[in-house]
């Protein structure tokens, strides 16, 4: 239980609008099919591009498909999409970041400079060129977007673990005779993980909007899978004819993200607790710096 | 960084200085009201085009059609309707059953550079692409004996063979299309587009590409002295620049393509909208090598029952488009008696699958396995096809059918569909010039490689020898063997023809007198004037 | 000094190497097979002799390092191979969009300066006031707007309703000055929060309080202490947007049909045009890796302790 209970801690801790709207987001992604009033994909064609009336309180798309419940769904979309991207790019940073913490020396440096080569080029040019290669599909989707995420989780994890293998307890227990398999997984990696955890949810926002951009581009998500950059995209062309097609599904990727955001700063400015050193933080502040350990004095 | 000390006494106070200096200037420069070279707007014809055009060598397959129609010109043109009317050549006549082509040429015609236009100009243009390996899907290619020069004004073309759809051949804009044989560099390689046109190139890249009113034009000349394309990849871009006044002409399928909806937007802007019914037929095909039950024509029956073609072409294409289930629209030579265009009736599909064998519901299902077809799509290669599909794979499940759409990049479906690595795609049919030969040998006959356009529909034991015996059947009775096949594949329900798709163009105010081209592979310059 | 930029130096050129078998790794492991569409491309009919040639003519069936090595030195000297689509060299498409896209970040680079020191002050100057929530807000808001949503709006109101800006081209600073403003919004919104943020905690500095009493403006702090203050951090936060501005290229670019690199990356991807996608981000990749080692080198340099530390 050990990662829970810092990220519960933090919760409290959230700036209370952030909360709020991913509270609002994870509760519609994880209830939609239960909460969303129509079938998401059922098309009545003669309804089609009709504005609000009772059935449909905020209209129907091109094809006659029922907004809200689109809405509705595509956060559930948004959200497993998030979730897995971050729980992939977590799992690749966090191997790979408490191995160099642990282990130090060459390991450490090597697997380093692979962050920072993959630090050094932005996610989404990352996963555009992982898409490139591979193709347009929803795993492939994932695996770009998972692919460009990790080097950050790996840098804090790295940070993390090096903190924790410092600490005196670590050294009591090490010269108490624990394995270092006993180390690694009962000690180290729970600790790491539950520090990571408050960076995760920090780093939604930037995902989620990814997803949008790659789905925009036609590159992500495939119809008919209700998704809010897919809508975006399917609606613009009535941009003028009618402005509500295209503000709805806008409008509820911002506030999303902009919960996110709210809650990435706040994590920043450090006024979320998190178990980490103030010169960790300081590290983390600065996304582009390279060679931390250099930079220390 | 000569000087080591000098560098060493950089400090804080001056690099901030120096940087705030440099970002100021940089600023003030940006912000400085520019003189932008007024260009000769009034006299140019502004038209946007969706990619850059390309190496417009016109005995290549690379360049943009469109941009090709301006420079290039053929022997013989393709009217609206199919009218073969004079080019180049001002009389023609095919003799000795149609192994011989007797060609008069226009006089006093000039390439661009100068360069007379003569029977020589004339056989050494057909030296460079007839009879090529690479050019065996033209009937004049593959089955061509040799030229002779009657005199400077008359050439004549022997063939092995009587050849199908000869003038519509010759008529194509690539690879027949004439280039001055004074352009090329030494070895006979192409160096720069000149042809006989009213258009010569004047600058060309990725922006796009200008032209200048070629003078000395044999025919009617232009009423404006510039024509410019300007590449805007996307198309709301597009239709923003044509509405703020920045380009005077986008549409058609191959130069910038408008969908029936943005041609809608821009019509309640107060844009003039063309819409011409077009040559083109959308087609969903079936393959029946790769999926079991699409084997059975009844189940084939009921899917095309199933889709509701009037609600597609009403609500997606806006009621631009035409339902059919024709292979081909009677724009088209030789298109064929019209069949009734298939109503939906879910009743009547449900009970046409029950009688296949597929029972149950919601997914309907035979030997325990599903009735599930994916679906292929492409939007770069089919523009619209997205929803299209998803309407489609709505309308199928309501008769128990899953769909699933797969939808693909430009460059997979070039290799999925020759391979057959689908089950139900759409095909668009080659559209004028090139029917009906182009498509029903094309798409259907299982023999012939048509490269990455892959097959619409493939029964070497049925569908075949009727292609074949249309293919060799004399004048006379081409229209008849052509029906035969027609009805096979009506009968049969081996394809789904959907609805024809229309050419749609749109022009700023100041565009005058415009045309629908009489094919999309033309630019539609000819008959404007530029008011103001 | 020196021995810091050499260190520096020495590292982004490790990086480089790495990087480069990142990328060439990529593309190896492609599914799918480059001699098809290279062979497709020459003819549209292409047969299996055909394929077999084009392996041999490219190299395709050589070792895996053999392959590395010849790609490597043909990319030292600007050698990117053919596009499989366009069948143009890479290189050369590189080196003539280059200035496109540098005109296109560096123009955002100024608005988002200006427009987030702007937007900073006014925040700064009324702390908590109704100015500063307006612009927090809009910061925000900014911040979480994709550009092709800002992009579209901008150019629906300046060009299409009052004719003020082209709405596409590359033709002089007239047709610049959208694309400038839709690349640089984002990045100016997390800005004016870096030096909001910066200017409120360089204010609470017992310096500031010696400074009030020597009766000094509070405008004229801002300007003579808190800007070098802040200029650190804020270099490191710019020089972060001048990436995210090279991202946004790559959906702006198509934006306005500028035939930057962001375009050419974007037109790989959707072609699966390895050879234009591997050497789009081997530019991308070394872009980034000497920003940094700049960034870093202002830094120091606007930063007199780590200067003192480094030196």
């Amino acid at each position: 239980m050990q990662p829970v209970r810092p990220l519960l801690k933090a919760i409290g801790a959230f700036p209370r609008s952030a909360v709020f709207t991913i509270g609002a987001f994870v509760l519609l992604g994880l209830l939609a099919p239960y909460i969303a009033p129509h079938d998401p994909n059922a098309q009545d064609l003669l309804i089609a591009g009709q504005g609000p009336t009772l059935a449909h309180p905020f209209g129907v798309d091109h094809l006659g498909r029922d907004t809200l419940s689109r809405l509705i769904v595509a956060a559930r979309t948004s959200l497993v999409g998030v979730c897995l991207v971050l729980v992939c790019a977590h799992a690749i940073g966090i191997a790979i970041g408490t191995i160099a913490g642990y282990r130090r020396g060459w390991t450490d440096e090597l697997l380093m400079r692979i962050v920072d080569v993959g630090q050094a080029i932005p996610s989404l040019i990352v996963s555009l060129a992982v898409i490139g290669i591979a193709g347009v599909s929803y795993w492939n989707m994932i695996l770009a977007l998972a692919l460009a995420w990790w080097p950050g989780s790996a840098r804090i994890s790295r940070a993390v673990a090096v903190n924790t293998m410092n600490k005196p307890h670590m050294e009591a227990l090490r010269v108490l005779g624990a394995s270092p398999v006993r180390i690694y997984f009962v000690h180290l990696l729970p600790t790491t993980i539950g520090a990571v955890l408050v960076y995760a949810t920090a780093d939604a926002g930037a995902v989620a909007l990814a997803i949008a951009t790659l789905s925009f581009l036609g590159l992500g998500i495939q119809p008919p899978t209700p998704e809010w950059g897919q809508m975006l995209v399917d609606a613009l062309p009535y941009l003028e004819s009618d402005p509500r097609q295209v503000i709805l599904p806008g409008l509820t990727l911002t506030l999303a993200v902009i919960g996110f955001n709210i809650l990435g700063e706040a994590v920043a400015l450090n006024r979320v607790p998190k178990p980490l050193t103030s010169r960790m933080l300081a590290a983390r502040r600065r996304v582009t710096a390279f060679w931390a350990k250099e930079a220390r004095p | 960084m000569n000087n080591n000390n000098e560098f060493m006494r950089i400090d804080r106070r001056s690099f901030l200085a120096g940087v705030s200096k440099l970002l100021g200037v940089s600023a003030l420069s940006s912000i400085l009201p520019s003189i932008v070279a007024a260009s000769e707007v009034k006299d140019t014809l502004r038209i946007a085009i969706a990619k850059p055009a390309g190496d417009i060598n016109p005995h290549k397959y690379t360049g943009l059609w469109g941009v090709q129609d301006l420079v290039f010109e053929p022997l013989v043109k393709y009217g609206h309707d199919g009218k073969i009317e004079p080019g180049l050549a001002t009389e023609w006549s095919v003799e000795d059953g149609g192994r011989l082509l007797k060609l008069t040429l226009r006089k006093g015609v000039t390439f661009h550079d100068g360069t007379p236009f003569d029977a020589a100009a004339v056989e050494w243009n057909l030296k460079r692409w007839i009879g090529l390996e690479a050019n065996n899907w033209m009937n004049s290619s593959r089955l061509y004996a040799g030229t002779d020069i009657v005199d400077d004004d008359h050439v004549n073309v022997r063939f092995k063979e009587p050849v199908l759809g000869l003038l519509q051949e010759f008529a194509y804009v690539r690879p027949v299309r004439l280039l001055s044989p004074k352009s090329v560099s030494g070895d006979g390689s192409y160096k720069a587009p000149v042809g006989t046109g009213p258009w010569h190139q004047a600058t060309a890249g990725n922006e796009g590409s200008a032209f200048e009113r070629f003078d000395a034009y044999w025919g009617d000349k232009p009423s404006f002295k510039y024509l410019e394309v300007k590449v805007l990849p996307d198309s709301r871009g597009r239709m923003a620049a044509l509405r703020a006044g920045d380009v005077d002409l986008i549409g058609g399928a191959f130069v910038s393509p408008l969908t029936a909806t943005e041609a809608e937007t821009l019509k309640g802007a107060g844009i003039d909208v063309v819409i011409d019914p077009g040559t083109t037929t959308m087609i969903m095909a079936f393959n029946t090598s790769r999926v079991e039950a699409l084997r059975d024509p009844k189940v084939r029956k009921a899917i095309n029952l199933g889709i509701d073609r009037a609600a597609i072409s009403q609500v997606l294409y806006r009621g631009l488009a035409t339902s059919t289930g024709n292979l081909f629209s009677e724009t088209v030579p030789y298109s064929g008696k019209r069949f009734d265009v298939p109503r939906r009736d879910t009743e009547t599909a449900k009970s046409l699958l029950e009688e296949a064998g597929w029972v149950g519901g919601p997914v309907r299902q035979k030997d325990g396995k599903d009735l599930a077809i994916e679906l292929v799509v492409s939007e770069e290669q089919v523009p619209g096809s997205r929803s299209v599909a998803e309407v489609i794979q709505s309308e199928l499940q309501e008769i128990g059918v899953t769909l699933t759409i797969r939808s693909v990049d430009h460059a997979s479906r070039h290799s999925d569909i020759p391979e057959r690595k689908f089950d139900l795609a759409f095909f668009q049919t080659f559209g004028a010039p090139y029917e009906p030969f182009g498509t029903v040998v094309g798409l259907f006959l299982s023999t012939y490689d048509n490269g990455v356009d892959g097959k619409l529909f493939i029964d070497p034991e049925h569908l075949d020898p009727l292609v074949l015996a249309a293919m060799s059947a004399p004048e006379g009775e081409m229209e008849a063997a052509l029906q035969k096949v027609y009805d096979w594949l009506h009968d049969n329900d081996a394809i789904a023809p959907l609805l024809f798709v229309p050419g749609i163009w749109a022009h700023a105010a100041r565009v005058k007198g415009f045309q629908s081209p009489a094919t999309e592979y033309d630019m539609p310059y000819e008959n404007i004037t530029l008011a103001e | 000094m020196f021995a810091f930029i050499a260190k520096r130096a020495r590292n982004a050129v490790l990086l480089l190497f790495l990087a480069s078998v990142l990328c060439f790794a990529l593309v190896v492991s492609a599914p799918g097979n480059v001699a098809i569409l290279i062979a497709e491309l020459r003819t549209p009919t292409a047969t299996k002799a055909d394929i077999a040639k084009v392996e041999e003519e490219l190299g395709l069936n050589k070792p895996l390092l053999e392959r590395y090595g010849f790609w490597l030195n043909g990319a030292i000297h600007g050698d990117f191979g053919i596009s499989y689509k366009t069948g143009e060299a890479v290189g050369a498409s590189l080196k003539s969009r280059l200035a496109v896209t540098a005109t296109l970040v560096a123009g955002g680079a100024v608005v988002a300066f200006l427009l987030s020191l702007f937007v900073g002050f006014v925040g700064a100057l009324w702390a908590h006031r109704a100015p500063d929530v307006v612009t927090r807000g809009s910061a925000l808001l900014g911040a979480s707007t994709p550009s092709f949503f800002v992009g579209a709006l901008l150019v629906y109101a300046f060009s299409v309703t009052w004719h003020v800006f082209p709405t596409f081209g590359f033709a002089g600073p007239v047709s610049w000055v959208l694309p400038w403003l839709t690349l640089g919004f984002l990045p100016a919104a997390v800005l004016s929060r870096v030096v909001r943020v910066g200017f409120e905690e360089a204010m609470a500095k017992p310096y500031v309080l010696t400074a009030m009493s020597k009766g000094l403006s509070r405008t004229s702090i801002l300007v003579r202490d808190a800007i070098p203050n802040i200029a650190p951090t804020y270099l490191n936060a710019l020089g972060t947007q001048i990436g995210t501005m090279v991202v946004g290229a790559v959906v702006v670019e198509p934006l306005f049909a500028w035939q930057g690199i962001g375009d050419l990356f974007l037109t790989g991807v959707r072609f699966r045009d390895f050879m234009v996608v591997q050497a789009c981000l081997l530019v991308f990749i070394t872009f980034f890796i000497i920003l940094n080692v700049v960034v870093d080198i202002c830094i120091t340099l606007t930063d007199p302790r780590l200067r003192l530390q480094r030196s």
